[in-house]
């Protein structure tokens, strides 16, 4: 199995805000944006976004991780550490765009994850309307739906800082250790500067 | 597989467990032996070759322990699956069940025993556990479908625990295998009694066990001799999958659906092998009023074991008939339907992952020691906590306080949302000003506090409560605003906090940028070293304090910062060891720990934090009301004594002997020269007395806080 895992910083914006607005929103064009719920986006390898309404909260975070993986690694991995199936990526509604992906959250390794499937080039590219580009909530944290590996980019799963050590040792573990599953990447990466942007 | 285990060692003239119907389709406990280590494997069911040490249980009693040690077991691996759904059995009715679903358009799998895929168990999911050669499988399924069949009736009366007695089932597999039964009697009628072979005749058996083997068989009152009886005495559903699965929704097909007839009721012998429970031991039960299934399988443990009723349930159905009962349904199976060892149910399973701050690495290689508090990693000690106590007090100290739950709230009712959660007045926290607030729970009990800071623009709030208190504060903060136009943000792992303190605190601020005096508990964004804080000024352990919460990513640069603009002033960082002792010479409280699960404001002396004049409803409101109004029945109070400090849980004694309370903190103050301390004190006539003893030591009520109580220090 061929096995790519790379560890890395990630800037990111957290917005809050009404779902309607939210569901209307458009976002940076290089970014992916990832609807955690109702009333918040995860905006990924961006510093900065509009607030889509005055009273949102958008908020730079450079509190997460992320976890590069291979969607075969991404698979076995979670075959072996979730009991929810990954997520199914679905054609994006900007048929132009090409891109197909989705968002599962739960405990992956006993550890909370966001897990973006299909994501990276092309995903939020160009993305004109508000729900191109955006993951869709997946069926991550519903039991029992089927998972079936999609898309051919690489999966990313997103942790918390403060838990990005534990998530790696134990990602290592699922994995048997093989050399192929040596995490890569500046341990304590997440330490990096990412931006002298000021908080909110 | 080639041979079974338990083919092997009837060749070799071993039985075992000593003797009991064998039926070798994994139905009877008679087969189990230890295998390479591991108790209760069923050996008609293992592979001859696969296993290198035997060891059989005792006819009587537990099995041994392996010797010389547990083996050692590597983890075991889980394989998660999902599938529409899943069939439990692949025999013909499991097979036609597979097909329709899959004519429907399902995606389903079969896990069947004979192909390696035991199923240990069904769980709410639906999940289904199953146990291979290489591991476990957890099958989340939308659809479980039971077609385990049928198993043989085992034979009730005395004499079934001799050697020789077989179903139809084993009798034909171990002819098959190459085994010589001798002169077999079947019989298609319950027994009366099995009879041993004469004393003169009979010979050892196994390891540890007298295989006595059967000799007779007595049936309406004729007796057969012979080498081995077959007992074809019908079948029951073998359904214990299906009722630990019976609230979840799982169906059953085929034979073990069938609602079969119970056999007749012997007149004796034991129901129920894996308790050792016998007919006379139901008859005392029912004679003692235990009369209907549950009762019986409370009373007599029948039912209870490892079968979890396959074998006995038949009969037990029966005897309620027999003592005039109606028929009943087999009460339900628990976990696990097979053997399983530990590290086989643990599989899959995590320990909760504890985090840490972003300045871990710094304190671990600032010699700090390291422990699991309030759900963080957190440094205890740098190794003198006397060192850095004196740091606070007399120089500057920086905390990591990164652990601290922390919230942006946001929304035309961010002030709504915040005045119903708190019981304060939060109208009049002027922008760029914070507040020390209490959050009750509907009884009016102290949930959580922490700090509500308005930011400048007015309309927006940055909240903070407990380290460790986040994600249940998250919780309670949405369900009780879900009405409101507010949005929630929980930042607690997205920023980290330092804390400055000790009295030069504010030259060191001055030095990494704060040039204008922040008066205390006002607020401000700025650059500290570099880094873009949020500053607050307010104190926790008593000396002038600013708190910076900054960004994560930005911590280290923050934190290596700060100490190399104070190295000049006597900057070392402070552990929770001395915090805790800082923070309780200023009285401040830590709620969980000198907090309990029905502490209200006025127990804790912080009624002045409750304003019932706002005239606004909050969270607690009524009940803080009532409780008013009812006379003071303990206190948390501050108690100093000349003796060391007690440990925390010290029973506190009233001078007549009676108990008076218990110690929640506790510390032996350098600055004060004794030992203070919080505890809960027992009022007496409405008063909390004045004295107590604690470990033999008077201890004295005094005022709070014991450190500097006019805050001359804290507010510089």
């Amino acid at each position: 199995m061929a096995v790519m895992v790379r560890r890395e910083a990630v800037a990111t914006v957290r917005v809050a805000a009404r779902a309607e607005t939210l569901d209307g929103a458009s976002w940076p064009g290089d970014a992916t944006a990832v609807r955690l719920a109702d009333d918040e986006v995860l905006v990924l390898d961006a510093l900065e976004t509009s607030p889509p309404e005055p009273d949102a909260i958008v908020f730079p975070d450079t509190g997460w991780v992320r976890f590069v993986l291979t969607p075969e690694a991404g698979a076995e991995l979670m075959a072996r550490a979730a009991s929810w199936p990954p997520p199914v990526p679905r054609l994006d509604t900007d048929v132009s765009s090409g891109s197909a992906s989705a968002l599962g959250q739960g405990m992956v390794a006993g550890i909370p994850v966001k897990l973006v499937v299909g994501a990276g080039a092309g995903a939020g590219a160009g993305a004109g309307a508000g729900a191109a580009g955006v993951a869709e909530l997946g069926s991550g944290t519903e039991p029992g739906s089927v998972g079936v590996s999609g898309g051919g980019g690489p999966w990313w799963f997103l942790v918390p800082a403060a838990l990005a050590d534990e998530f790696e040792g134990r990602l290592e573990d699922a994995l048997d250790g093989a050399p192929e599953s040596r995490v890569r990447g500046e341990q304590g990466s997440s330490q990096q500067a990412v931006s002298g942007e000021a908080m909110e | 597989m080639a041979e079974s285990l338990l083919v092997r060692l009837l060749r070799e003239g071993r039985h075992p467990t000593g003797g009991g119907v064998l039926c070798t389709t994994g139905d009877c406990m008679n087969c189990v032996v230890q295998a390479d280590g591991v108790n209760y494997v069923r050996s008609c069911q293992v592979d001859a070759e696969s296993v290198a040490n035997v060891v059989l249980h005792p006819a009587d009693g537990p099995p041994v322990l392996p010797e010389p040690a547990l083996p050692e077991s590597a983890s075991v691996s889980v394989r998660n699956v999902h599938h529409d759904t899943v069939v439990i059995g692949g025999g013909e009715s499991g097979r036609d069940a597979a097909a329709a679903a899959e004519r429907d358009g399902a995606d389903v799998v079969v896990f069947e025993a004979d192909d390696g895929f035991e199923v240990v168990g069904v769980f709410p999911g639906p999940l289904v556990v199953v146990r291979t050669d290489h591991g476990m499988v957890h099958a989340h399924a939308q659809r479980v479908i039971v077609a385990t069949g049928a198993a043989p009736i085992l034979p009730v009366a005395p004499g079934a625990e001799l050697a020789g007695i077989y179903t139809p089932a084993a009798a034909t597999n171990l002819t098959a295998a190459g085994l010589d039964l001798g002169r077999v009697v079947t019989i298609t009628r319950p027994p009366e009694r099995f009879e041993p072979v004469p004393p003169d005749q009979a010979t050892a058996g196994g390891e540890g066990a007298e295989a006595l083997r059967v000799g007779a068989v007595v049936v309406d009152g004729e007796r057969f001799e012979c080498d081995a009886v077959i007992c074809d005495l019908g079948s029951t559903p073998r359904n214990v999958l299906a009722r630990m699965g019976a609230g979840l929704g799982v169906e059953v097909v085929g034979d073990a659906a069938v609602t079969a007839d119970p056999p007749p009721c012997p007149a004796a012998g034991v129901v129920c092998p894996c308790n050792d429970t016998s007919i006379d031991d139901l008859r005392d039960a029912w004679d003692r009023g235990f009369t209907d299934m549950e009762l019986l399988k409370r009373a007599t443990l029948a039912g209870t074991g490892t079968c979890q009723g396959s074998m006995c349930s038949p009969y037990l159905q029966s005897f309620i008939l027999d003592q005039g009962g109606e028929l009943e349904p087999v009460f339900t199976a628990r976990p696990a339907a097979r053997q399983a060892t530990l590290g086989e149910l643990a599989a899959g399973r995590h320990h909760a992952a504890v985090p840490r701050t972003a300045l871990h690495d710094e304190h671990v290689a600032a010699g700090a020691t390291m422990d699991r508090l309030g759900g963080w990693w957190r440094p205890w000690t740098y190794g003198d906590v006397d060192a850095e106590y004196r740091a606070v007090r007399e120089a500057v100290s920086l905390g990591d306080v990164g652990t601290l739950g922390k919230f942006v709230v946001a929304g035309p009712d961010a002030e709504t949302a915040l005045q119903r959660l708190f019981p304060t007045d939060v109208s009049t926290i002027r922008p760029g000003r914070s507040r020390y607030v209490l959050m009750l729970d509907e009884r009016g009990y102290v949930l959580d506090d922490g700090m509500i800071l308005r930011e400048p623009e007015g309309d927006r709030f940055y909240v903070t409560v407990t380290s460790g208190g986040a994600s249940i504060a998250e919780l309670w903060v949405r369900d009780w605003t879900a009405d409101l136009d507010v949005r929630w943000m929980n930042v607690t792992m997205s920023l980290g906090a330092i804390n400055v303190t000790g009295p030069h605190a504010t030259e060191l601020m001055q030095r990494a940028g704060l040039l204008e005096p922040l008066p205390m508990l006002r607020h401000i964004q700025t650059e500290i070293a570099g880094v873009p804080c949020r500053v607050v000024r307010l104190s926790f352990t008593g000396e002038v304090s600013y708190e910076l919460h900054h960004p994560f990513v930005r911590s280290v640069e923050l934190w290596r910062g700060l100490l190399a603009l104070g190295a000049d002033l006597g900057i070392a960082p402070h552990g929770l060891d001395a915090l805790t002792r800082l923070r309780l010479e200023k009285g401040h409280i830590l709620v969980g720990q000198d907090s309990d699960y029905d502490s209200t404001p006025r127990r804790l002396q912080h009624d002045g934090m409750i304003n019932l004049d706002a005239g606004g409803e909050f969270v607690g409101r009524s009940a803080v009301e009532r409780t008013n109004r009812i006379p003071l029945d303990k206190m948390l109070v501050g108690l100093e004594s000349d003796g060391p400090a007690p440990f925390e849980g010290a029973v506190a004694w009233r001078d007549d002997g009676e108990y008076a309370g218990y110690v929640t903190s506790s510390a032996w103050s350098p600055t004060l020269d004794r030992s203070v301390m919080l505890a809960w004190v027992r009022t007496v006539d409405g008063e909390v007395p004045a004295e107590v003893v604690i470990e033999g030591v008077t201890a004295r009520r005094v005022a709070l806080p014991f450190y500097d109580p006019e805050g001359v220090r804290a507010r510089g």
